[in-house]
């Protein structure tokens, strides 16, 4: 089976990044193409997730390096093969700063088609540069979108179209899209990069083995826009969510009332709304911190994509919601399916991702002469010394990989759990993060700030870190790494990587 | 506990303290008078000094008349003469010292109390008692040689036939001279300023006759009279009066420091002592009163010896098959005499821990306690009387108004050498005991 | 903590163990069997006992080699004891111990330490006790150099069977406090 993810807007961005941590933790296919569709290149959040994909990628090679490493082929550890375009991004309205009118090239446009696209757009929009996406304006953004052709040469559809050829071989593809209903890129892609797929499949004429998926993503956040120099500008507007929101399901019910497109749709929203205290219009200062909702979004593609999901041949509208009281507990979280767990396989990421970042990735960190002092200890004679030449260069690199990535899985969660419920009456209650980390609400960038190193006390904590009173401390990982066997087919470090991983389970 | 026992036998009792007369009438009465000149400044009375020689001469004949089937009477100097009753009494008076023969043979006669002749005609009848007034003024000439062997060959037979010698001492008034002081250059002085010096009664005999004629004398004339003017001492070689087994003064009361205990005493009369005893305490006590078996006023016992051993058995002795083991040591115990007692200290050398004893088992030990040798109470009784031969010119010259008695103590130790040399060991008590050694 | 694991640990332990309790309990009902007049054990009694002392006392050694031998039996027994509590409670306690970082096991060598202090202690006091106090009658014919004989036979003898069984028994993240125990391969 092939999988195919497009993350449309600043929210399938964000949604994608949730997605990349969760195939971390096993709970992807085994192989995944993903790409981003966002205008606004240099969004923060965009930028986010292309460097968490290729983090992931690199690391993941790294591990999978013939004849040195090998993670195994039953390790879930990175489980997931993600292949990107070398830029996973595609502009819509690629190149140069075009402005709408531009785009329709308004200006060669007979009168009475200019007249109608003037009572269709006033005169900010039509010279609104679109190089910072299309600003919660999904008018604008679907004449973008169906402006450019789906062209077979372009890197990003010749994937599109690869897709459909595959299930014209007969090999099953499962193509999701995860964007938000309101907003711009996102509103505006979600149904018009959907048909322009069905579209290719008709052209190609495949009538089965491809699949379409999608997650709406209702509006879950707010923000304050400040009144001061904003009178002009176009931007979104947090107020209007809503009511686009249900214009955009209006819609969308017609459609899927007389148009099969999507075999399943994952709808999910949030009450209240979590509130971004640092509102931005676009570009790279727009980097608004992940939400839980979006998890959602994450896990509704991972659900698709699952080999137990049997696709009906009746279009499905699936709702995901939380319990109905302000505390986000784990029980919100829903399985991909019957075999994967996704709240024991996240909490397994996140023991890893504390394990590793300040027990075991600093003692296997630095040359021969200073970590030869485990020698002797059994963990390492086991798993790591036997295995390969941990104070090589190459080996060093691969530790110090890892140990970002962890970094990254730590700052995520915890981010999530702070950001989600900040200035709200929420209280996401998945982990405790205080004994490890720093939040700072106000920040744009690097909100919250890891701990170089943590007491004993603190690291005495980490059993409290997943709340479920599990009571799994870091003795039970150091016992699980000793007594765990390795898996056969394993090598090089990835031996230890993945049985520190197993041995973060409870 | 039960009745196991390893076998033994125990040794029989002194016959010679079995055999204690009990009709004091049976036997003669000897009395012998030192009729030398020295005795008769006794008689000479100077008041206000008083003299009990006349009295007591007059008690003992009433005593020795009591105390024999018939009394007869003697008077010794150079050689023996007896009495009648009149000459008796002229012993009594001055003139009983008169002696009618020349001036040369007076002086002999004077010079020479002739105590020898006295000791052996006392083993001419060794059943009677011999009772012999005199100053025991004897010289040095007569304690060495034949002379002295003349003394105590004598007195040996009598001592081994379990006779005593009772010495009785008083010192009266004296009004006369008293002759042969040896001096220094080899002659001899005389000394007439005396006022008083000791004269002796020596009671040769059974101890018992002794002891009555003692009493008797105690009763009357010697009634009050202090130590310094009475004294009193026996000389024996057996000090033993009783077998405290036989004497039946082998009572519950006699182990001490030893907590509950039982006394049995078996088919042949031995005491045999049951408890429980725990090593901590080092060591048993027997406890017995010295009056209760010495001879009163005899030099008592210097020095006892045990002929004892002892067994183990396992507590349970009937299941011991290997039964009572005997112990190779045998000589475990000491007495510890302290004041009027004699305490017994059986396994008192080296306390339980040194005789190896093992707590846990059972212990039987058979002690057999013998006299070893005889005291010497006698020399120390009559120190204060003794002129010895070097000291009598000088002590003479120093005009003594109390005279002492001219080698008495080499008299006195004489007597006692004998009776050592006629010392047998005699069994004082067989003790038996049966414990368990406890922690 | 896994139950199972420290259950391991403790079978692991005990299988080493297992010779010497064996031997040690063969050696027990032998000495309850009571002496036999030529054997080898009753020829080593006779070297810690005062003989000299006995026949003093009228006593053979068959006298006494029975009680010595039950004493001899009970030493036995409580240093078995002894020794199998804390080379099990080693073996499962290893698993509860913090080793919850790399470089932390050997931390714990003081632990080991104190622990195999107070076992060869409490062996020491087991025989010591046996033969000076008045607990075992026996323990009157024993001198003090056959006491010390025993005692450090014993002693070294037991001492042994522990560290052979927590060297396997020990969880294997705890290891290296315990002195040449990270010697072994890893997987066992």
């Amino acid at each position: 089976m092939k999988n195919f993810i497009i993350g449309i807007g600043g929210t399938g961005a964000k949604c994608l990044e949730h997605l990349v941590y969760c195939c971390g933790a096993g709970l992807g296919p085994s192989q995944l193409w993903a790409g981003i569709i966002d205008q606004d290149e240099a969004n923060g959040n965009v930028n986010r997730t292309k460097i968490l994909l290729s983090k992931y990628i690199n690391l993941r090679n790294s591990l999978k390096e013939e004849g040195k490493h090998d993670l195994g082929k039953d390790s879930n550890l990175l489980n997931t093969l993600i292949i990107t375009n070398p830029d996973s991004v595609w502009l819509p309205l690629g190149g140069a700063n075009p402005s709408l009118g531009k785009v329709i090239n308004y200006d060669a446009l007979k009168t009475e088609v200019q007249g109608l696209i003037d009572c269709l757009y006033n005169k900010e929009e039509k010279s609104q540069k679109l190089s910072e996406g299309f600003r919660a304006r999904p008018n604008i953004g679907a004449v973008a979108m169906l402006a450019t052709t789906s062209n077979e040469d372009d890197p990003f559809w010749a994937q599109i179209y690869k897709a459909v050829e595959l299930a014209k071989g007969g090999e099953e593809v499962r193509i999701f899209l995860v964007s938000s209903i309101f907003g711009g890129t996102g509103a505006s892609g979600f149904p018009n990069i959907a048909r322009r797929i069905k579209s290719i499949q008709q052209k190609l004429q495949v009538t089965s083995n491809l699949h379409i998926g999608g997650a709406l993503m209702l509006p879950y956040f707010t923000y304050e826009v400040p009144d001061k120099d904003m009178e002009s500008e176009i931007y979104a507007r947090p107020e209007e969510f809503m009511r686009q929101t249900k214009g955009a399901l209006e819609y969308y019910s017609r459609l899927f009332k007389h148009n099969k497109i999507f075999d399943q749709v994952y709808i999910a929203g949030w009450d209240p709304l979590s509130k971004i205290t640092n509102f931005k219009m676009g570009g790279n200062l727009q980097n608004n911190p992940p939400f839980f909702p979006e998890l959602y979004g994450a896990l509704g593609a991972l659900k698709f994509f699952n080999k137990d999901n049997k696709i009906s041949e009746n279009q499905e509208v699936l709702h995901i919601g939380k319990n109905p009281t302000n505390d986000v507990v784990w029980s919100d979280i829903p399985d991909v399916s019957d075999e994967l767990n996704s709240k024991e396989s996240i909490a397994q990421l996140i023991r890893f991702a504390f394990s590793y970042n300040w027990m075991y990735g600093p003692a296997l960190t630095g040359s021969w002469t200073k970590i030869k002092k485990y020698a002797n200890e059994n963990w390492f004679k086991r798993l790591v010394y036997k295995q390969t030449e941990i104070g090589h260069e190459n080996n060093q690199e691969i530790i110090s990989l890892m140990k970002e990535f962890c970094q990254d899985i730590l700052v995520w969660i915890a981010d999530i759990c702070r950001s989600t419920a900040a200035h709200t009456d929420q209280k996401v209650d998945l982990i405790s993060s205080d004994f490890f980390s720093e939040y700072k609400p106000k920040a744009s960038e690097n909100r919250v700030i890891l701990k170089e190193k943590l007491n004993a006390s603190e690291k005495s904590q980490f059993k409290e870190i997943i709340t479920d009173s599990s009571n799994f401390k870091l003795l039970n990982v150091m016992s699980n790494v000793c007594y765990n066997k390795s898996i056969k087919g394993q090598r090089g470090l990835g031996v230890f990587m993945d049985t520190l991983f197993r041995s973060c389970k409870k | 506990m039960d009745q196991c026992q390893p076998e033994f036998t125990v040794p029989s009792p002194p016959e010679n303290l079995t055999n204690i007369t009990s009709d004091i009438k049976k036997n003669p009465v000897y009395v012998f008078f030192d009729a030398s000149l020295s005795m008769k400044g006794f008689v000479v009375k100077q008041p206000p000094q008083d003299s009990i020689y006349i009295d007591l001469l007059d008690q003992l004949t009433s005593a020795a008349e009591d105390l024999g089937s018939e009394t007869l009477y003697h008077k010794f100097g150079r050689k023996i003469e007896p009495l009648d009753e009149r000459q008796v009494q002229r012993m009594m008076q001055e003139n009983g010292y008169y002696c009618p023969d020349t001036v040369q043979k007076c002086e002999l006669d004077n010079k020479q109390t002739r105590l020898d002749k006295v000791f052996s005609a006392i083993t001419a009848d060794k059943s009677g008692t011999f009772i012999v007034i005199t100053d025991l003024f004897i010289s040095s000439k007569d304690l060495i040689g034949t002379r002295k062997s003349k003394l105590t060959n004598p007195l040996k037979e009598l001592l081994k036939q379990g006779k005593s010698i009772g010495i009785l001492g008083i010192m009266n008034s004296f009004n006369g001279v008293i002759y042969d002081i040896p001096t220094n250059e080899g002659g001899d002085i005389t000394y007439a300023n005396a006022k008083k010096r000791p004269f002796y009664v020596l009671i040769i005999g059974d101890a018992k006759n002794i002891n009555f004629v003692k009493r008797r004398l105690e009763q009357d004339s010697l009634m009050g009279i202090s130590k310094e003017i009475y004294k009193f001492s026996l000389i024996t070689s057996n000090v033993i009066s009783k077998n405290l087994n036989l004497s039946n003064f082998i009572n519950e009361e006699s182990l001490v420091n030893v907590g509950d205990h039982k006394l049995e005493i078996d088919d042949n009369g031995l005491p045999i002592y049951r408890f429980k005893i725990s090593q901590q305490k080092k060591i048993i006590q027997l406890k017995f009163k010295n009056n209760d078996f010495i001879v009163p006023d005899s030099s008592g016992v210097a020095e006892y010896k045990f002929d004892e051993t002892f067994w183990r058995i396992d507590k349970d002795c009937k299941n011991d098959p290997g039964g009572f083991r005997k112990a190779k040591i045998s000589d475990f115990s000491i007495t510890d005499p302290k004041d009027e007692y004699l305490n017994i200290n059986i396994f008192g050398k080296d306390n339980f821990k040194g005789t190896g004893l093992r707590w846990g088992y059972r212990y039987f030990v058979l002690a057999n306690i013998f006299t070893a040798k005889n005291g010497t109470a006698a020399v120390d009784v009559f120190s204060d009387w003794d002129l010895p031969k070097a000291q009598a010119q000088t002590f003479t010259k120093t005009e003594p108004v109390e005279f002492k008695t001219l080698n008495l103590l080499r008299v006195i130790k004489t007597l006692n050498f004998v009776a050592d040399e006629e010392f047998k060991p005699t069994l004082l008590a067989s003790i038996a005991l049966d414990f368990d050694l406890e922690k | 903590m896994n139950i199972g694991r420290a259950m391991m640990s403790g079978g692991k332990s005990l299988i080493v163990l297992a010779p010497f309790a064996i031997i040690s309990i063969w050696f027990i009902f032998t000495l309850f069997s009571g002496p036999s007049p030529s054997g080898a054990i009753t020829k080593f009694f006779i070297t810690v006992v005062e003989v000299g002392e006995l026949e003093q006392q009228g006593v053979t050694f068959s006298d006494i080699a029975k009680d010595l031998f039950t004493m001899a039996a009970w030493i036995n027994i409580w240093s078995l004891a002894i020794v199998t509590i804390f080379a099990l409670g080693w073996s499962f306690g290893s698993h509860y111990l913090n080793v919850d970082a790399p470089g932390k096991a050997k931390i714990y060598a003081i632990h080991w330490i104190i622990v195999s202090g107070i076992l060869i202690g409490l062996i020491l006091i087991t025989n010591i006790y046996c033969l000076e106090s008045t607990y075992f009658r026996a323990s009157q014919e024993v001198t003090g150099s056959g006491g010390g004989k025993i005692t450090l036979i014993l002693t070294v003898y037991y001492t042994l069977a522990y560290y052979l069984s927590v060297l396997l028994g020990t969880a294997r993240f705890v290891r290296s406090s315990v002195l040449l125990a990270n010697k072994l391969p890893g997987n066992i």
